[in-house]
């Protein structure tokens, strides 16, 4: 049957596609953080951190969510699995600990947001209205996941203890009923 | 007789060709990535901690801290009174 690798094609291109463009509106934002941080206009710096928070609402949150979810799927959908390789293992972790460190940074863009809507846009009130804080966490944020990417693309050797226990009971046919692909235990048991 | 896949070089990526990777034991880059990413807790941990949790917004905004700059005083008011940082929450 083609439907099965057809439908994990799907997953994996959702998966690709959700999370270079995550990375790429990290990247967006960096630029964003650093021109919010050098611009001497007034009106372009109020317009970035005004810009940071719908931003990310309609970018970060839905491509993290998108990357996240279409990860678990393509992992536990194949013989990959979510806990059997340290490569796999490492992107998950990247993937839960940033998505969820932005969930609670979208508070944070709120509260630049507001200060921005409420700071008079003459270049003297700038001072206030500058921030750091979106640059060290874009760029922390970038830098994880060009590791992820990078360990997408490379796929280490390595394989976790619980790894290792289920390709030797895979070798010995306990839990196959059909092929490498059909399990009957779920993988993140 | 089995079909031939259309694109054979993704069965990697798909999860429908070999998986490599089965070496016995944690793989160096493991050890060191690990090492790595527990520095890396440590440090934002102690950051935290030493920053008596004033790790927010405000830390950035209100303290002056860039550029060296106090923010005006309808900054402050306004950010103080409709603006306060969520309690509880990660404010970075």
């Amino acid at each position: 049957m083609n439907s099965r690798p057809r439908l994990r094609r799907f997953v994996l291109t959702a998966h690709i596609v959700s999370s270079v463009g995550w990375l790429g509106a990290v990247a967006v934002f960096v630029v964003l953080s650093v021109v919010g941080l050098t611009s001497q206009d007034a009106q372009v710096v109020r317009a970035v951190y005004l810009s940071m928070e719908p931003a990310g609402w309609a970018a970060l949150v839905p491509l993290s969510l998108a990357s996240l979810l279409t990860g678990l799927v393509q992992s536990l959908g194949t013989k990959w699995g979510l806990f059997r390789h340290y490569w796999i293992l490492f992107k998950l972790l990247i993937n839960v600990a940033a998505t969820i460190v932005l969930l609670m940074y979208m508070q944070t863009l709120s509260f630049l947001a507001g200060i921005a809507a409420k700071t008079a846009t003459s270049s003297g009130d700038l001072g206030g209205l500058r921030s750091p804080s979106p640059l060290i966490h874009a760029g922390l944020g970038l830098l994880l996941l060009l590791v992820a990417a990078t360990l997408s693309v490379y796929k280490p050797r390595g394989m976790t203890r619980y790894g290792q226990r289920k390709q030797h009971e895979l070798r010995t046919g306990g839990v196959l009923v059909e092929g490498p692909d059909e399990r009957v235990q779920p993988d993140a048991a | 007789m089995p079909e031939s896949a259309p694109y054979p070089n993704i069965g990697d990526e798909t999860g429908e060709g070999p998986v490599r990777g089965s070496t016995t034991g944690t793989p160096r880059w493991v050890k060191v990535f690990g090492l790595i990413a527990l520095t890396l807790v440590l440090l934002v941990g102690v950051l935290l901690l030493t920053g008596g949790g004033s790790h927010g917004p405000g830390r950035h905004t209100s303290s002056g801290d860039a550029g060296g700059q106090t923010p005006p005083s309808s900054v402050t008011e306004s950010g103080s009174s409709s603006h306060r940082p969520p309690a509880g929450g990660h404010s970075p």
